[in-house]
């Protein structure tokens, strides 16, 4: 009995197979040195591989300490890779000079979490606007700068009121439009969200999704859009990738691993999600994993999730399973567990029952 | 699963609960902060009732006064120039008219309070036993000695593996599931009937704080206890309240059953709410109903009501003359709105 339908959703992209890769990560791995010789390496972010196409939208999931951050930082060269490649527009980081990465890096820009910590509270909006524009040597006259201030401000939904105040004057959903202005300053081509809408209060993330969505419509931008909210990313992304204790456990269509999560992981996460729905629906069966991710420094052997995987079989421990594809070939998940169980399970919750 | 109609409603099938079964209740609760620029009001008359093995769920953005009320009403607050006015009972005890010294005693042997930072809330340079032996031996008077054994039952309770072990390690050998276990554990020291918890799972990851949340509802079960959770998130309503109680600008806005809150909610501020959040299988990129603007200055509130500058379907007049009072609009379900 084959009881899994896909539903035709209606995506918000098209094909997406003329578009080019404005990004590209092979094998990155990023691992931190402990000061003390006796300290094991702690392996952040290991062997990360996937493409951002142009104008697109790839949603990191995951929680503290998976290397999200670390991997949208390595990608921005503000952490050195251990190893692996991450190309911009074809050219590979590692092999361009100074020069050439400094141009590179107005292509880029970056939006964390704490808008209140990535603003100076002494310097006026006016001023952390302007700034990026002279290190980057754009606009050719005071005037000039000042024009585009006012544009950057108005692209963010704030007013000229704004360019003489300080960041306390502001409001968290405010500053975050600051920081996204400050952003845009140097027309990037690609920004890195890192849980942009975390530290927000429920009724301002939907004003700050809407600007985030709008701004890639307007100005077709490519983004790495970081976070550990599984709806707030499905929102905006094209594509997931689902990372743990620094490694891919999921990838693919963001619509595909909503209906059919294939990670026992990322179905754990995908049912700790709390939406606002009557309780009577809230309340059905949940998978709640036990215990905390494992200590990066240490993790377990084979398959990093086993420790809280209710699938857990001898294999798990011995083995590191590597990324395959499931039903779709674009749609991949580092798992033991036979198809046919996930596919089990899936069907299980595609009906409701519990699991 | 605990039956989402724990609340009896008057006009119910279900037994009509008699006023011995409201175990916390606020009248008139009233804050107002008093600086060098003047005093703002930033609770301005709450009534909230808690019924014995209910979980209320109290609802808000930053500054909407959720906090602030319990926190005040508890006598938990230190807070300088606040001055309150109103009524709080607690076990059928008006706390507002004993001594500072019998309230606190009426008040630590009933309430236990779990706050969102687990970190700042235990002490770095003593062990979990020893904090926890404290709060055990001040609740119950016993001498410390005697306090072990329960402190480690205490650790059980919470789910801690090898409690005993677990007594003599510091809070940063523990992951922050654990620390809030503990203070978890701390808050139920003495056998409290009302546990408080102000937004416990917020530092927390998912999957850890749909362990908490499961925690905190097994032990409401095992131990009859009656839940506040303060929070901001909607979706942890949905989870695990039996009553919602929705704050905004330092009011109470709506109150209701929480299935019928969800199914139809009443102001237009809840309902903006609801339509805001993030959907799993939407469309990507279909826009959200955002609520526009940011919640009131309370220094400079109108007569109004306090969401007019951002209700979508504000009518008349009225609505800028007058604050709409929390009128029962069917049985257990309260909104202070004119606009539905």
């Amino acid at each position: 009995m084959e009881t899994i339908v896909t539903q035709p959703r209606p995506t918000g992209t098209a094909d997406p197979a003329p578009a080019t890769n404005l990004v590209e990560v092979r094998n990155l791995a990023v691992h931190f040195q402990p000061r003390r010789r006796s300290g094991s390496v702690v392996k952040a972010v290991d062997d990360v591989s996937f493409d951002i196409p142009e104008g697109t939208t790839l949603g990191v999931v995951g929680e503290s300490g998976c290397g999200k951050s670390t991997t949208g930082r390595a990608i921005l060269n503000l952490v050195r890779p251990t190893s692996g490649s991450v190309r911009f527009g074809g050219q590979d980081l590692a092999n361009v000079d100074r020069a050439a990465l400094r141009r590179l890096r107005s292509d880029m820009a970056m939006v964390f979490q704490d808008p209140i910590g990535a603003l100076d509270p002494l310097q006026t909006v006016g001023s952390a606007l302007t700034e990026p524009l002279v290190a980057h040597g754009i606009g050719s006259s005071r005037r000039d700068r000042e024009r585009r201030v006012r544009e950057l401000l108005d692209m963010v939904g704030l007013g000229e009121r704004a360019l003489g105040r300080l960041p306390r004057e502001f409001s968290g959903g405010q500053r975050q439009r600051i920081v996204i202005a400050r952003a845009l300053a140097t027309s990037p081509r690609f920004i890195v969200f890192d849980e942009p809408i975390a530290a927000l209060d429920a009724s301002i993330q939907a004003q700050i999704l809407n600007l985030i969505l709008d701004l890639q419509r307007e100005l077709g931008l490519t983004y790495l859009f970081i976070t550990h909210d599984l709806a707030a990313v499905e929102h905006v992304s094209d594509r997931l990738v689902v990372m743990y204790l620094g490694r891919v456990v999921e990838d693919g269509d963001a619509r595909e691993i909503d209906d059919r999560p294939g990670h026992p992981y990322t179905r754990a996460l995908s049912s700790a999600v709390l939406e606002p729905e009557p309780p009577s629906v809230a309340r059905r069966e949940r998978i709640v994993v036990g215990g905390d991710p494992p200590d990066p420094a240490n993790p377990p052997s084979g398959c990093p999730f086993r420790t809280r995987c209710w699938l857990a079989q001898d294999v798990c421990a011995e083995v590191r399973p590597e990324l395959l594809p499931l039903e779709l070939p674009s749609h991949r998940a580092a798992c033991h567990a036979p198809a046919a169980t996930v596919r089990a399970d899936v069907r299980e919750m595609a009906e409701g029952v519990s699991w | 699963m605990s039956s989402s109609d724990v609340l009896s409603r008057p006009g119910d099938a279900a037994p009509v609960p008699d006023r011995g079964d409201v175990l916390l209740e606020l009248e008139d609760w009233r804050v107002t902060l008093d600086t060098e620029d003047g005093s703002t009001p930033i609770v301005r008359g709450v009534d909230l009732q808690v019924r014995r093995g209910e979980s209320l769920a109290l609802v808000g953005e930053s500054g909407s006064g959720k906090t602030m009320t319990t926190m005040t009403a508890l006598g938990l607050t230190t807070v300088v120039g606040l001055r309150t006015s109103g009524t709080v009972r607690l076990a059928g005890q008006d706390l507002t008219a004993m001594s500072t010294q019998q309230a606190h005693r009426h008040r630590s042997a009933n309430v236990g309070v779990i706050f969102q930072d687990h970190l700042s809330s235990l002490n770095p340079v003593r062990t979990i036993g020893s904090q926890l032996v404290d709060a055990v031996s001040l609740r119950t008077g016993r001498p410390r000695k005697q306090c072990r054994d329960e402190a480690s039952e205490l650790l059980a309770q919470v789910g801690l593996p090898h409690p005993r072990r677990q007594l003599r390690s510091y809070p940063f050998e523990m992951s922050g599931g654990m620390r809030q276990r503990v203070m978890i554990a701390i808050a139920l020291a003495g056998g409290p009937k009302v546990l408080v918890a102000d937004e416990p799972t917020t530092a927390l990851d998912v999957t850890v704080q749909a362990q908490i949340i499961e925690l905190v509802d097994e032990l409401r079960v095992s131990m009859g206890l009656t839940i506040v959770w303060i929070t901001h998130d909607l979706g942890v309503v949905a989870r695990l309240a039996d009553r919602v109680a929705v704050m905004y600008a330092g009011r109470v806005v709506e109150s209701s059953p929480a299935e019928r809150f969800f199914t139809s909610p009443l102001h237009p501020y809840a309902r903006a709410l609801m339509g805001a959040a993030p959907r799993r299988g939407a469309a990507k990129g279909s826009r959200l109903q955002a609520l526009p603007g940011q919640p009131p200055d309370l220094a400079e509130l109108g007569p109004g009501c306090a969401f007019w500058d951002r209700c979508p379907v504000r009518s008349d007049d009225r609505c800028r003359t007058d604050d709409p009072p929390l009128i029962e609009r069917e049985p257990g379900h309260y909104a202070a709105t004119f606009c539905a």
